[in-house]
């Protein structure tokens, strides 16, 4: 049979109890803005074993059994590759909406320049010897190279820039893996210290460390025997394995004209280069290697050959000295990077009288049949099997396109993530109105445990005036 | 399902800005015409914007040329209709001179005139229009004819674009027209003869010259003709290409521009979504236990 003393100690082993409901609930309040913060519940069980009295039990008084964290796991599992394709397509599309060298009505953009060298050319051609127009024909032919260098340059500038972003997000990265390892070893030890009860807080930091290396870097959370979490790859690299943090670096790729290309190097040393990276990297790479790469080697390309079209037929004319042509356009050795390196051919940018839009030598300066052969380059079809025009006007339809596309799947993969998140939430999200009804109740309870402690304390005071 | 904290300040968080989002694009469209700001916006218009762009200049170029060649046909005409009238006066004055009756001393005069003539009909011929004479081929730096009539410009025609891929010769060669060389009449040989034979008070020479001029006069009416019908071609290629690059121009308006009317219609919409998203977020924050605990 409980003593009154033995009724005290109940008594105060349950305010502790109750206590730690109001406690948990006030750290559940305190945190309902802090992110990946799963909410945590006091769990009370009765105290064991109860006293035998008679033929019955008398209880004990309650304890706190464990403090747990309200996490649904296939949520927990679902969020982090969600997480990660929402990313990948957002980061995507904000690189790609970031580039504007390709709006179709930008002033001086190259299928209006390319517009306008082909209408100073026809002028040429129906007044050859007219030199404003000849001086014309130059402008124009400078005016077009430096639009096709503009857009080179800005899509080239646009690559470059995600390369700087890309380099951000690889030490970020790192930062992650090596705080995810770090946490592993705490949570372990923790864990191992306290008897096996979970450490919450340990438990939502490395939640968010993990959500947030998802979403960079598109890994997957794998949690081992131990309680450990991996990040894997989709190579089935680790980036995180248990203690130990493999660190992402980034190099000049030559083969990429030296933009960053990734390298994973492992606790042991070893390297794995360009790894599968998903996540915000991953849309990145999508960005730099995929809609922006293409439109910079169409762009070149038709710089190539635009030029290479040009100069042939120009070098069929001849001058106003009655001269061959020259090169209109100087465009270099290789088709790479042609957009940004095309001039005009400086001797002719000096004298345009060496422009060449006769087609007999004894013509000059009135025949202008050769620049009508030049203007006659706007209907011929590229290899391609476009004319110039047709060309640029696909490359801006074909980025616009990549760009549409990534915008569409970003909003889809928003939502989708949105939904996870907000089912996620539900489950592991603080309700103040649920906290301050906890608490409450719990309150309610300490005041009754409090009248327990006074009523056996009334009885002891009887006991004591016994004579 | 549970209703969280953060799960109403997202919600409310996503339809601002979501709603924002939605009256700021609208703004912008509304404020500049435009609905194309990007590829992304619409990939086919914008391919199709830069095509309609380059169409419409590539006919504004066509329509500018076709009108100068049709100013320089003009020009040439005008100057091969006073080579007409004079060669016709030149045949009244050979009618008058051939015949018997005239002294010595009128022949001479009319000799004067038939060669202030051939003066005046170099002169007409040597139009030019720019910095360029019309009729000297493509040594058009330098007149086409000297005092004497005598050519010295070459074979050159000016051809040009009159629409997309098709073109035109543009001028006449004066060799030809003026010059006889294929199997036709030399017109300055006729009057230089005329005067010749003026000078030389021959009416046999005279009369025998007077052959001569109908066919002179019909060459010279032939390349009027020619050029009438170049005139004709050009006057209708401005007409198609003025038409062609008006048509490309509002394709491309129709493909850029934004709808101000149903721009205006999304801001006013997007307005009231946004307001109404905040008016809800306001209200979801009023409701919590905590007012009712106080």
């Amino acid at each position: 049979m409980a003593s009154l003393f033995a009724l005290l100690n109940q008594a105060a082993s349950s305010l502790a109890a109750h206590r730690a409901v109001i406690g948990t609930a006030g750290h559940n309040i305190q945190n309902v803005n802090t992110p990946g913060y799963a909410r945590q519940r006091v769990d009370l069980a009765a105290a064991l074993p109860a006293d035998r009295v008679g033929a019955g039990f008398v209880g004990r008084g309650v304890v706190v059994q464990s403090i747990t964290q309200l996490r649904d796991r296939f949520f927990e599992m679902q969020y982090p590759q969600s997480a990660a394709t929402a990313a990948r397509s957002e980061a995507e599309s904000t690189a790609l909406q970031g580039v504007h060298a390709l709006d179709p009505e930008l002033p001086g953009g190259v299928g209006a320049a390319l517009a306008a060298f082909y209408s100073t050319v026809r002028a040429v051609a129906a007044d050859a010897g007219n030199p404003g127009l000849r001086q014309g024909v130059v402008s124009s032919a400078r005016a077009l190279a430096l639009s096709f260098n503009r857009t080179g340059e800005a899509l080239r500038q646009a690559r470059l820039g995600i390369d700087v972003r890309l380099d951000s997000l690889a030490e970020a990265a790192n930062g992650l893996s090596q705080q995810i390892a770090e946490l592993n070893r705490q949570i372990r030890v923790s864990s191992n210290s306290s008897g096996g009860a979970p450490p919450n807080d340990l438990l939502d930091a490395r939640a968010r460390a993990r959500d947030e290396l998802a979403r960079i870097t598109g890994a997957v959370p794998v949690t081992d025997t131990d309680g450990n979490v991996s990040m894997i790859l989709a190579t089935g690299a680790s980036l995180v394995s248990g203690d130990h943090a493999s660190r992402l670096s980034t190099y000049p790729d030559p083969a990429n004209d030296g933009h960053l290309a990734f390298r994973l190097q492992r606790p042991d040393g070893s390297f794995e280069d360009r790894p599968a990276l998903g996540g915000a990297i991953g849309g990145n790479l999508d960005a730099r290697d995929g809609a922006i790469k293409a439109a910079q080697d169409q762009l070149d390309q038709l710089a190539w050959e635009f030029a290479e079209e040009v100069n042939t037929v120009h070098q069929l004319g001849f001058d106003a000295y009655g001269d061959p042509g020259l090169d209109l356009f100087e465009v270099g050795a290789t088709q790479a990077g042609a957009a940004r390196r095309v001039a005009v051919n400086a001797a002719i940018l000096a004298d345009p009288s060496l422009l060449a839009p006769s087609e007999t030598a004894t013509g000059v300066p009135g025949n202008g049949g050769n620049f009508l052969a030049l203007g006659q380059i706007e209907d011929r079809l590229l290899p391609g099997g476009a004319t110039t025009v047709a060309t640029f006007a696909g490359i801006v339809s074909g980025f616009g396109a990549a760009a549409a596309r990534s915008k569409s799947l970003a909003s889809h993969d928003a939502t989708l993530l949105a939904n996870i998140d907000a089912m996620r939430e539900s489950v592991s999200g603080v309700s103040i109105d649920e906290e301050l009804i906890t608490m409450s109740q719990a309150q309610r309870a300490y005041d009754a445990v409090s009248k327990v402690i006074a009523t056996t304390d009334e009885l002891l005071d009887t006991l004591m005036k016994l004579r | 399902m549970r209703v969280t904290e953060r799960m109403i300040y997202q919600r409310s968080l996503t339809s601002t800005a979501r709603s924002a989002a939605e009256m700021e694009r609208a703004a912008k469209e509304a404020s500049s015409g435009a609905r194309i700001f990007h590829p992304g916006d619409d990939s086919v218009a914008s391919g199709s914007i830069v095509v309609g762009n380059a169409q419409a200049e590539r006919f504004s170029s066509i329509a500018r040329t076709s009108e100068r060649a049709l100013e320089e046909t003009v020009q040439m005409d005008a100057a091969l209709g006073d080579v007409g009238a004079i060669l016709t006066r030149a045949q009244q004055i050979a009618v008058q001179a051939a015949n018997d009756s005239n002294s010595p001393q009128a022949r001479a005069a009319a000799a004067k005139e038939v060669e202030a003539m051939i003066r005046g009909a170099a002169a007409a011929l040597n139009v030019k229009v720019g910095n360029r004479y019309l009729f000297a081929g493509d040594l058009d730096a330098t007149p086409a004819f000297d005092s004497t009539g005598a050519y010295l410009g070459d074979t050159g025609v000016r051809r040009l674009e009159v629409a997309p891929g098709v073109l035109l010769d543009t001028s006449l060669r004066a060799d030809e027209v003026i010059g006889g060389t294929a199997g036709g009449v030399d017109v300055f040989a006729v009057l230089t003869d005329l005067a010749q034979a003026l000078t030389t008070n021959d009416a046999a020479a005279i009369r025998a010259g007077l052959d001569d001029f109908p066919g002179a006069i019909a060459q010279v009416a032939t390349g009027r003709s020619a050029l009438g019908g170049v005139m004709n071609v050009l006057e209708t290629s401005i007409a198609a290409a003025k038409a062609g690059k008006d048509a490309a121009e509002l394709d491309v308006g129709r493909q850029a521009d934004a709808d101000p009317i149903e721009a205006a219609s999304r801001l006013a919409l997007s307005q009231h979504a946004l307001d109404a998203a905040l008016t809800v977020a306001a209200q979801s924050f009023r409701l919590t236990l905590l007012d009712k605990l106080r």
